[in-house]
């Protein structure tokens, strides 16, 4: 569960949220909708830890989020940014270093798997010998989105996770998420997120669209 | 044989070299005439002093006094390695200066007790002499390693707290920062150990060469500095690596941007 309640956010004087209160319920598929500049990357800037709110609260799983309960959203959640910052090293090398860390100890990457992701996000097995500098924008997104599902979380947060995506990718990328068990936070001004099966937030007009 | 003493007289006679780049200066328009004076005015009065002082530490030997102006060097050292990571010295202040001091202290005196097999380990012509040698040695490479450790995670903010957003502890975030500044920090060490002894006659091997020694016993000397060298580089770029680390992010694994100068 996460839940906003009468957040604002002021950035470089500028109010980007004002008085925002939200509920996304366990297992819910929420769809943030804005045009840019209504603050969609930083509400996920605020769900982790990287934005504090000047007013409101954000409560995460019935614990109000501070400096402590912020690592445990981090070790529950997949996160990918609208700019994938993925680290400069060969794919396989970056899969590794996930499957390294701490909070995926009791994880194993398994290659099957992988390779049933690559093969549904139509991204060649030659890509994992490759550097991730070398993909293309849409290649990197596709491989972030991978990580994201590989470490099997119990919540998405995805920030304009098709942007780089054609038509046809961005369809199936949605559809993909559909078909997904955790819950799902998705910031996104991409049309193809509204369809049956989520629930869209206007983040411009607070109100929920569907 | 003893080094041959310079009289003051033949001492001020070096200064007419000086001519050289002055009339360099004068000719090219170089502007070099004024900080070259005080340069020079300022090392020259800087080690007048020293050498009275030391004069007095080494006709004393008293071991509180020689610690005392050995934490007076290292305070020196930090204060300058912390203005070229144009960090604000205040917070970060204690917790370099210990690791500094403990990567300084501890190689000295191991190197006293069981190399040049002292008996008086805090005898000040090794603790002092050979203390400022690695901190004058060590300097360029802490202050390399330092300050990238810093400058590239802020440079990589995105790529940092995409790794933190992946439930990665500080430290595992930092690993990757950490292992390449150390290795940074190293290759100016790296780089003068290779051509050690045939392009540049290191200052320690000079000194105990012009002390009379024979060459024998100054590349023993040389050897020891240099391994002494690389430990308190490697062991202080760690040790304020992670020291710091404690202070300079914040309570959500965020790097605390006040503790740097704008810049």
């Amino acid at each position: 569960m996460i839940k906003f309640e009468g957040v604002s956010l002021a950035y470089r004087g500028k109010q980007v949220i004002s008085n925002l209160s939200l509920e996304i319920k366990p297992k819910e598929r929420i769809i943030v909708w804005a045009p840019s500049g209504f603050g969609k990357t930083s509400l996920l800037r605020l769900l982790l830890g990287f934005a504090k709110p000047a007013q409101g609260k954000i409560f995460f799983e019935d614990k109000l989020l501070d400096e402590n309960t912020v690592w445990l959203l981090r070790r529950k959640a997949a996160y990918l940014d609208q700019d994938i910052s993925l680290p400069e090293s060969k794919v396989k090398d970056w899969f590794e270093f996930l499957f390294s860390l701490q909070v995926n100890a009791q994880l194993k990457l398994n290659f099957d798997y992988l390779g049933e992701l690559f093969d549904y996000f139509e991204l060649k097995k030659e890509n994992l010998d490759k550097d991730i500098s070398e993909l293309s924008g849409g290649q990197r997104q596709r491989i972030g989105l991978i990580s994201a599902v590989l470490l099997k979380r119990s919540y998405f947060l995805l920030d304009e996770p098709t942007s780089f995506l054609d038509h046809h990718l961005k369809e199936k990328t949605a559809d993909f998420f559909l078909k997904q068990e955790s819950t799902l936070f998705v910031v996104s001004h991409d049309y193809v997120w509204q369809k049956e099966g989520f629930r869209v937030f206007d983040l411009e007009k607070k109100t929920w669209l569907q | 044989m003893a080094t041959v003493d310079i009289s003051l007289f033949s001492l001020l006679s070096v200064f007419i070299l000086l001519a050289v780049p002055l009339l360099l200066s004068y000719i090219y328009k170089l502007k070099l005439s004024g900080p070259l004076a005080y340069s020079v005015f300022r090392m020259s009065l800087q080690l007048v002093l020293i050498g009275f002082f030391l004069k007095f530490l080494f006709l004393r030997n008293n071991a509180l006094l020689n610690i005392f102006w050995l934490v007076i060097m290292v305070l020196v050292a930090v204060y300058s390695a912390l203005r070229s990571f144009s960090m604000k010295a205040k917070e970060v202040l204690p917790a370099t200066f210990l690791s500094f001091f403990l990567a300084t202290f501890i190689v000295v005196l191991f190197v006293n007790f069981f190399v040049v097999r002292l008996r008086y380990v805090f005898d000040a012509r090794y603790l002092i002499i050979l203390g400022g040698m690695l901190l004058g040695n060590s300097l360029r490479g802490n202050i390399i390693g330092i300050s990238s450790f810093y400058k590239s995670i802020r440079k990589d903010k995105n790529r940092f707290l995409y790794i933190l957003a992946q439930g990665a502890t500080l430290k595992e975030a930092t690993l990757p920062y950490l292992r390449e500044s150390v290795t940074l920090a190293l290759k100016p060490t790296f780089a003068s150990m290779a051509t050690m002894g045939i392009v540049a006659l290191p200052g320690m091997m000079t000194g105990v060469i012009l002390g009379g020694a024979s060459p024998v016993v100054a590349i023993k000397y040389q050897i020891m500095i240099m391994i002494a060298i690389v430990v308190s580089t490697i062991s202080s770029v760690f040790l304020t690596i992670v020291m710091t680390r404690a202070i300079c992010f914040n309570k959500y694994g965020i790097l605390r941007e006040d503790l740097f100068a704008k810049s």
